[in-house]
């Protein structure tokens, strides 16, 4: 299978079905199949040849997906850069990747020189949703071409998408999937979530992120893809309703904001059978809010760019059952059981899997694992050792499989669904005059999962506040990795050697929480 | 994922329930892998190495099934022999396939001196369910070995079962699934057949064929698999209405000895998912007694060795669907449509896939697609043209995407759910002293699906009748490949070349009826 045959599929059995919805209009499979020939034809007429990238640089809306689809079917490799990342992170992302393509939304437009300047590979440049802007219409850009697009081997090692990912060293690498790994996911995703019904998908999530990757496997079914650019509560209500969503992606934080909104109530989510959230677990008071707001549907994924979607998944079933026994709720607090075709164990320092109970660090196996880094050999290697893949994530199976995430084997943090790195942030306040060390950490909040906090130690002498730091941090970073809070301490607790131990910074601040991410 | 992993689930998640059932017992998860463990040991001991074939010739029962499980285990490659097959055909199986273990069952005994006699491969021989036999009893074979065998690694490209085909010549070829092919037909079974409660499936039909097969993904879900030694109507009725059977696959001419059984209505079929039939479409009529009697259950499959076992599925809610409209009824007759991991096209000779509505050799693509033929390069190449899998049979799509199987490529008649090759009927019967000539048909049968028949031209001045043929065939082949019937006729007809028109033949039996098979 290559990705465009789940497309395909839909568009053999659904040709008049809605297949992409957004604000600017409804597609119909036939009009979104015959634009995606003209795409295909398109790249390839300029140059495009297998596995080579295409980014897009977009809120969640028709194009950006129609491109992707289009990109799929030449065969070329999509990278989808994050909207909310900074565009220096991005242009390192488009340089990286070797792109020579950008598709790009006219809400980048004051940014599209720079990036132009910035990334020398960068050989054809699309504004995805309006003409007179400086770089060619979309549109314009397929009109001349052709309606069918040349058909393409099935080659299941392909590399056809770049997934973004941040790895150990914070730089925001390309976990490559190849044909299979879709595969794989695909078929985890249909055995653990079958669909009954045409699917109705709405992308709120970042297109960029996991809800786009989510959208590919209900396509094979006919489904509806509804875009609205972001994730605000309202706006996610008032689309399941209007739309009789099925399934959606999204973060616990918006979850957690939609429950407690006033206007909750008013809308009907009887259509809803996987309300899919990922990258935190939910509490138990949350669940059963949600239960008993959107059905019997809440499922967790868990899942990392190397190993998509479903390392582990929480079933709607598995939600109620925890629910229905008190000895049982805890498993709220996992990240479910492995899917059918993704073995997980736990492994030691040593590359040795441990027992049952015992923590180590979450490996995993099965086609699903993506087959390493764009550019960056040594870091895939190194995710490989011992014949399993590494997640990073220390964790702990219970008796009955479920997998608890205990804490990180790196320190990223996890903040509304977003990933932060803390060495870039510290990077940057250490640059500070008045700072002779930092530590960056995630702290527990009710809103963001995680927030990020800088514990800082001052250079003796010297004076700082709060207010400064995080406008220092913001100044120059994504809105999201500037630190929420900001702690003086007279000395950071370190290690013999001199390092800084932030197991017991965020010892301060986990007391009492039994995840520790 | 390897083949052992779907039994190692269902270990993981349900060690205590029961694994497999025969009249021998009852025996869970636990036990199952405890014996399979000592049975990986014993192999590996014995010199097995991963690829190594062991085959089994055994009637369905659990210790057939258990030596799979062990052989799967230690990386060997599993061979099925067909219990019903002749010792002849079975012992150039056991030779082609290079096997050195075999498995063999006590009813076999009076033949296990000359399949010795005549496999010189053979090192090991083993007799399941019996000690004090001619060889070692499976039980003392694995007894000193220890409880747990060395885990392999993650062998997606390795063979791990050869399933026995018949290809172009007739003789029986090995068609050689690998474990990635093995995910691929699982992946198909949980998006389409999605398992619903804990599974009991019903081994009825041969383990060696089909029924085998499918047991695999539903293990992954902690099925029980209840085997009965062969599908005797009111067996299969008793044993579903015992064990609460949820899935069994049976061929349509066993389903309509069922139905018609005057004890039919006294048992229970409330728990019954999937009940899969395969190898010939149902009419219209019997499939809504089916339904009556077994619930909206039915499930067709289309597959073949080299393509397991999902070209086409029609699906409980195709056949609610089909019956519920007369326009859609023809449906019945088609085999249903590609499952999401396949792709299903017609192709004519040149290699060019024809349009929706015409008629061309069934072609598909998809990881489910086995390796080639063990030891046939040639004929593994030729099933490869063109980038696609070829079938052998003639089909077209409707403009739904039904497919409809309308001819063979080839002249291979199914009689009774087993594959039948005319040619190797024709080579004994024209040894016949009073035998011009002679063409194999298959011609339609209630009972059969297809009966063999014999059209015979006689030597002039020679004469022989009906029984004489049938009795020869009787003698050196297997029963269900004798002619049922056989016809004299003073000529056959043939081409200008002088080679005998099959097709003209059939014609002549198979008038007013749509699928020729």
């Amino acid at each position: 299978m290559r990705l465009i045959d789940y497309f395909e599929r839909g568009l053999r059995y659904y040709p008049e079905r809605a297949c992409l919805i957004d604000a600017s209009g409804e597609y119909s499979y036939r009009e979104v199949a015959e634009r995606s020939h003209r795409t295909a034809n398109a790249l390839l007429a300029g140059g495009l040849e297998a596995e080579d990238t295409v980014a897009i640089l977009s809120p969640n809306c028709v194009p950006a997906f129609e491109t992707w689809i289009g990109a799929a079917r030449a065969g070329g490799a999509w990278v989808g850069l994050a909207t909310l990342a900074s565009i220096d992170e991005n242009i390192y992302v488009i340089n990286n990747r070797d792109a020579a393509w950008l598709f790009y939304h006219s809400s980048f437009e004051d940014e599209i020189a720079r990036i132009k300047a910035d990334c020398p590979k960068l050989k054809h440049v699309i504004c995805l949703d309006k003409r007179g802007f400086s770089y060619p219409y979309f549109d314009d850009f397929i009109a001349g071409f052709d309606a069918q697009a040349p058909e393409l081997p099935d080659s299941r090692d392909q590399v056809i998408s770049h997934f973004t990912t941040g790895g150990t060293s914070g730089r925001p690498k390309g976990a490559m999937w190849s044909n299979l790994v879709w595969e794989a996911w695909c078929a985890n995703f249909y055995a653990q979530m079958p669909i009954e019904k045409p699917p109705v998908f709405l992308i709120a999530a970042a297109m960029s992120h996991a809800a786009g990757a989510f959208a590919w496997p209900t396509l094979a079914f006919g489904s509806t893809v509804v875009c609205i650019p972001r994730a605000e509560p309202l706006a996610v209500l008032q689309a399941m309703h209007k739309y009789r969503v099925t399934h959606t992606f999204l973060p616990p934080t918006v979850i957690y904001m939609m429950l407690a909104h006033p206007r909750a109530r008013q809308f009907d989510f009887s259509a809803m059978d996987y309300l899919i959230y990922g990258g935190a677990p939910m509490s138990a008071d949350k669940v059963k809010q949600a239960i008993d707001l959107f059905g019997p549907c809440m499922a967790q994924i868990y899942g990392q760019a190397e190993c998509p979607g479903t390392i582990g998944i929480l079933s709607p079933a598995d939600h109620l059952e925890a629910l229905s026994a008190p000895d049982k709720e805890r498993r709220l607090t996992s990240c479910g059981r492995p899917p059918v075709f993704v073995r997980v164990e736990m492994m030691d320092e040593d590359g040795n899997l441990v027992a049952q109970g015992e923590r180590g660090e979450i490996v995993v196996r099965g086609s699903l694992v993506s087959l390493g880094y764009y550019g960056d050999v040594q870091a895939s290697e190194a995710n490989r050792a011992h014949g399993w893949h590494h997640t990073g994530d220390i964790g702990y199976k219970d008796e009955d499989g479920f997998v608890y995430i205990v804490d990180r084997k790196n320190d990223m943090i996890i903040s509304g669904g977003l990933n932060v790195y803390p060495i870039k942030i510290e990077r940057l306040i250490w640059s500070h005059p008045a700072v002779q060390d930092c530590a960056v950490i995630g702290v527990p909040d009710e809103k963001w999962g995680e927030a990020v906090k800088a514990v800082v130690e001052l250079k003796s002498g010297e004076k700082t506040n709060e207010a400064e730091i995080i406008a220092f941090c913001k100044d120059k970073l994504s809105a999201y990795m500037a630190p929420k809070t900001v702690e003086f301490w007279d000395e950071l607790p370190r290690s013999g050697v001199g390092k800084v131990l932030k197991r017991k910074v965020r010892e301060q601040f986990w007391a009492d929480h039994e995840r520790k991410i | 994922m390897r083949l052992i992993d779907y039994f190692e689930r269902g270990l993981r998640y349900y060690p205590e329930r029961a694994c497999l059932i025969d009249a021998s017992g009852e025996y869970s998860y636990r036990d199952v892998a405890e014996r399979s463990h000592r049975t990986a040991n014993a192999l590996i001991a014995s010199g097995l190495e991963v690829e190594d074939s062991v085959a089994i010739l055994s009637p369905n029962g659990a210790p057939a099934f258990e030596a799979w499980i062990g052989a799967a285990r230690a990386g060997g490659v599993w061979v099925g022999l067909a219990a019903l097959a002749s010792i002849d055909e079975n012992i150039y199986v056991i030779n082609n396939r290079d096997s050195e273990w075999l498995f063999y069952h006590s009813s076999f005994e009076d033949e296990i001196a000359r399949i010795k006699a005549e496999c010189p491969k053979l090192k090991h021989v083993i007799c399941l369910d019996k000690a004090g036999l001619s060889h070692p009893y499976f039980l003392d074979f694995i007894a000193d070995h220890a409880s747990s065998a060395p885990e392999l690694p993650d062998y997606r490209d390795k063979v791990i079962s050869h399933f026995t085909s018949g290809g172009t010549t007739g003789q029986p070829k090995g068609a050689m699934w690998s474990n990635l092919t093995w995910e691929a037909w699982c992946a198909n079974v949980y998006a389409h057949m999605p398992v619903k409660k804990p599974p009991v499936f019903l081994i009825a039909a041969a383990m060696s064929h089909g029924a085998g097969v499918f047991a695999w993904p539903v293990m992954a879900y902690g099925a029980t698999l209840v085997c009965v030694a062969r599908p005797e109507p009111l067996a299969v009725l008793q044993a579903m209405h015992e064990y609460r059977v949820t899935h069994t696959f049976l061929p349509p001419t066993l389903v309509y000895m069922m139905l018609a059984h005057p004890r039919a209505r006294e048992f229970g079929f409330s728990d019954m998912d999937y009940f899969i039939y395969g190898g010939a479409p149902m009419s219209a009529d019997k499939v809504k007694q089916a339904i009556d009697l077994f619930g909206p259950c039915m499930t067709q499959i289309y597959g073949q060795a080299e393509s397991p076992c999902t070209i086409g599925i029609l699906s409980p809610a195709d056949h609610l669907e089909a019956l519920s409209d007369p326009a859609k009824q023809g449906r019945l007759v088609s085999c249903g449509r590609p499952p999401v991991f396949v792709k299903v096209e017609m192709m004519d000779e040149d290699g060019n896939l024809v349009a929706q509505g015409e008629w061309g050799e069934i072609v598909v693509r998809g990881s489910f697609v086995s390796l080639g033929y063990y030891g046939d390069p040639e004929a593994s190449e030729a099933n490869r043209a063109h980038g696609w899998h070829h079938t052998g049979d003639i089909g077209y799509k409707d403009e739904d995407g039904f497919v409809y199987i309308v001819d063979r490529k080839k002249d291979m008649i199914i009689s009774g759910g087993m594959n039948v090759f005319p040619i190797e009927i024709e080579r004994l019967i024209w040894s016949h002293p009073a035998v011009q000539d002679c063409a194999v048909i298959g011609v339609p049968d209630e009972k059969w699906g297809e009966a063999v028949k014999a059209v015979v031209e006689l030597k002039s001045g020679e004469t022989t009748d009906e029984a004489d043929i049938i009795a020869l065939c009787k003698g050196k082949l297997s029963p269900y490949k004798a002619p049922k019937t056989v016809e004299f006729w003073p000529e056959l007809p043939r081409s200008g070349v002088g080679k005998v028109l099959k097709r003209k033949l059939r014609e002549q039996f198979w008038a007013g009826h749509e699928r020729k098979i």
